[in-house]
């Protein structure tokens, strides 16, 4: 009996020793910390060059931490920024709004008012995310010029929503189907009609997908480049990306407020994701389970 | 209040070639209690969604009240419906989901609160006004499903099996609720469900529907004592009614029905006429468990008798289910449980003259 019974529960002691702690674990943490470590290393070297001084900056001391912090080319990057931080933000917030709302419709329309051939028109919407920016510049451009919304933000900004609308539709689309036909059914006895539906039962159940659209509206349209830089001329009313490039110049470049200029870029959408991360995650998996 | 009338209503889905509703035409009264019942795939939800102007009518009229509603769309028609699902809006709390209707219809907001009221107490559910519906039980969900519709001063209530969801316990419960709830406001009611006990007891008159058509509109008492064919025979009634298939014979002048290798047994004489023209051809012959009773437990003489033998006996305590077979035959009996009888026992069953029914094979038909 002792016999048959001891190997058994040494092999329960084991396989629990090596849940926690055991030398198996402390490699996998070990390595993945590195990995990690790793991929964190350009950001690194972002933070650290944008506090050194400019004499301090050079390719063999890059890896080194400042001898002195300064806080100087934060100044300098946010001086010569701001006003394109400013236009970034008048770009990304009706872009990312508009094109929201536009996809909720869109998915609203596409997964409870099915039509003849609504299948097929959404396929057809879906083929937009595949165009490369370059191939219809020209054209877009033209386009632009001859409506008169060619060197304007609210030109940027209709780019952008049309752009975005792929994947917006995608997105509320795949998240309505999940939502009961038999709520819209309710409603429309109850007396409500297609606009009504939409804005008093779809759009307030719709949240969570509403953060998936913005993270990644919002994202997408702030790091945006070569619309930015085409559509708009005027260097003061270009968004931030194209302004960053520019604050690199022809024949010096101040490494350090480059880098501050580049932390100041990338802020908001950090931010973003810090504040609402949680809800983009929780939004990602709606509908894809129960409960 | 209204009536509804069904008139040679077809409904198609796109080329397939049995419509799911086919030439239905019925008159549901004003203030009746009417029962849509089938099997699933029946077309009786179908039905009652076209009523709704959730589905549109491939072909005929809708009448609710004196309006053709066929090109009206849902919100016009007043009509309150129940879901099976209870479709509360999850976001609202139960008062908002009892007043979202009347919000849709103008009423001010004074008396909106008022009926709001009025429904909750009726339903009992005042003091769930301010939760979610996510905070209430299946029961009370229902309820509020119910509230929504009974607030709205509708001219008809439809209920798509709003039963089926609850436990067995609280569905008979909430069945007599929906009873003395119908008796109180007196709207005209359609009522969808597969469960036949359902419709029996809650319907003024029942309307059995297979395969799209309508087989029998009448009152329970009458489907179950006259079902006008075999499916109506064989789904109203539990456990559900024996049918065999028999010859008829005649043998000096009396009619007798035989099954081949099974029992022969003589045909009551007020049946005969009925059935003379059928002699020497085959007819299914349908009998109710509930009205087997084992010769000795006959009061009377029995005019006909069927020998059989015992096969297998369930004891439920009030009663027995006992199986019998005759040859190629397999009949069910439901007795009392002071009948004793043992497995392999033979024993003679019999029933009462008019309780034997006849049908034409070839049409289902019932033969009078």
């Amino acid at each position: 009996m002792a016999t048959i019974a001891d190997p058994i529960r040494g092999t329960v002691m084991e396989q629990s020793g090596r849940r926690r702690g055991g030398p198996r674990n402390i490699l996998k943490t070990v390595f993945l910390t590195g990995m990690a470590l790793f991929y964190l290393l350009p950001i690194y070297v972002v933070v650290i060059t944008s506090v050194k001084q400019i004499a301090d900056v050079s390719t063999a001391t890059m890896w080194e931490l400042p001898t002195s912090i300064s806080w100087g080319s934060y100044q300098q990057a946010w001086d010569s920024l701001s006003p394109n931080l400013a236009q970034s933000l008048r770009l990304v917030v009706p872009a990312t709004i508009l094109s929201a709302l536009f996809g909720a419709l869109n998915g609203y329309i596409l997964s409870k008012w099915k039509f003849r051939g609504s299948d097929v028109l959404f396929t057809v919407m879906l083929f937009g995310m595949f165009i490369p920016y370059q191939a219809i510049l020209i054209p877009l451009i033209r386009f632009l010029q001859e409506v008169g919304l060619y060197n304007s933000v609210a030109g940027l900004v209709i780019v952008h929503v049309v752009y975005g609308l792929p994947i917006t539709t995608l997105i509320f689309r795949n998240f309505f189907t999940a939502i009961p036909g038999e709520l819209i059914e309710a409603a429309r006895v109850d007396g409500a009609g297609l606009l009504g539906i939409f804005f008093r039962i779809m759009l307030p159940l719709s949240v969570p997908a509403f953060v998936v659209v913005g993270i990644f509206q919002f994202t997408n349209i702030w790091n945006e480049f070569l619309f930015g830089l085409t559509i708009i001329t005027n260097p003061a009313e270009q968004p931030i990306t194209v302004a960053l490039n520019n604050l690199s110049g022809s024949f010096s470049v101040d490494w350090s407020a480059v880098m501050a200029g580049s932390v100041l870029a990338a802020l908001p959408t950090a931010l973003i994701y810090i504040l609402l991360g949680r809800f983009f995650i929780r939004g990602m998996l709606a509908g894809s389970m129960k409960g | 209040m209204a009536r509804v009338i069904f008139d040679g209503v077809f409904k198609r889905y796109g080329n397939s070639s049995a419509p799911a509703v086919t030439d239905l035409s019925m008159e549901i009264h004003d203030r009746e209690f009417l029962v849509l019942v089938g099997p699933s795939g029946c077309g009786k939800s179908t039905a009652m969604r076209m009523i709704a102007g959730l589905e549109e009518v491939s072909e005929g009229r809708i009448i609710i009240g004196d309006r053709v509603v066929n090109d009206l769309p849902p919100k016009d028609r007043n009509v309150a419906m129940v879901f099976q699902s209870y479709a509360l809006y999850p976001h609202m709390t139960v008062r908002d989901n009892l007043a979202y209707p009347l919000k849709l219809r103008k009423v001010q907001k004074a008396e909106r609160e008022r009926r709001v009221l009025e429904a909750a107490r009726m339903l009992e559910i005042e003091q769930f006004l301010d939760r979610k519906p996510k905070a209430l039980s299946g029961g009370q969900r229902q309820r509020v499903a119910l509230g929504r519709a009974v607030v709205r001063d509708a001219d008809l209530f439809l209920m798509d099996e709003p039963l089926s969801n609850l436990d067995a316990k609280l569905r008979v419960q909430t069945r007599a609720e929906l009873i003395k709830l119908h008796d109180r406001v007196q709207t005209t009611t359609i009522y969808v469900t597969h469960d036949q006990v359902e419709a029996m007891t809650m319907g003024d008159r029942i309307a059995v529907m297979s395969l799209g058509v309508l087989q029998q509109l009448d009152t329970p008492q009458n489907l179950y004592d006259k079902p006008a064919n075999k499916f109506v025979a064989g789904f109203i009634g539990s456990p559900s009614m024996n049918f065999v298939d028999v010859q008829i014979e005649d043998a000096e002048g009396r009619l007798y029905a035989t099954n081949p290798g099974g029992f022969r047994m003589r045909i009551p004489d007020s049946r005969g006429a009925s059935l003379a023209r059928f002699k020497g051809e085959t007819v299914t012959l349908g009998i109710r468990p509930e009205h087997l009773v084992e010769r000795n437990h006959f009061g009377g003489n029995p005019e006909t008798v069927l020998p059989v033998t015992v096969d297998v006996i369930e004891l439920l305590g009030n009663e027995s289910f006992i199986y019998l077979n005759s040859g190629n035959a397999v009949l069910t009996a439901r007795m009392s449980p002071e009948v004793k009888v043992e497995r392999g026992q033979k024993i003679e069953v019999t029933a009462e003259p008019d309780r034997f029914y006849f049908f034409d094979p070839k049409t289902d038909a019932a033969v009078a």
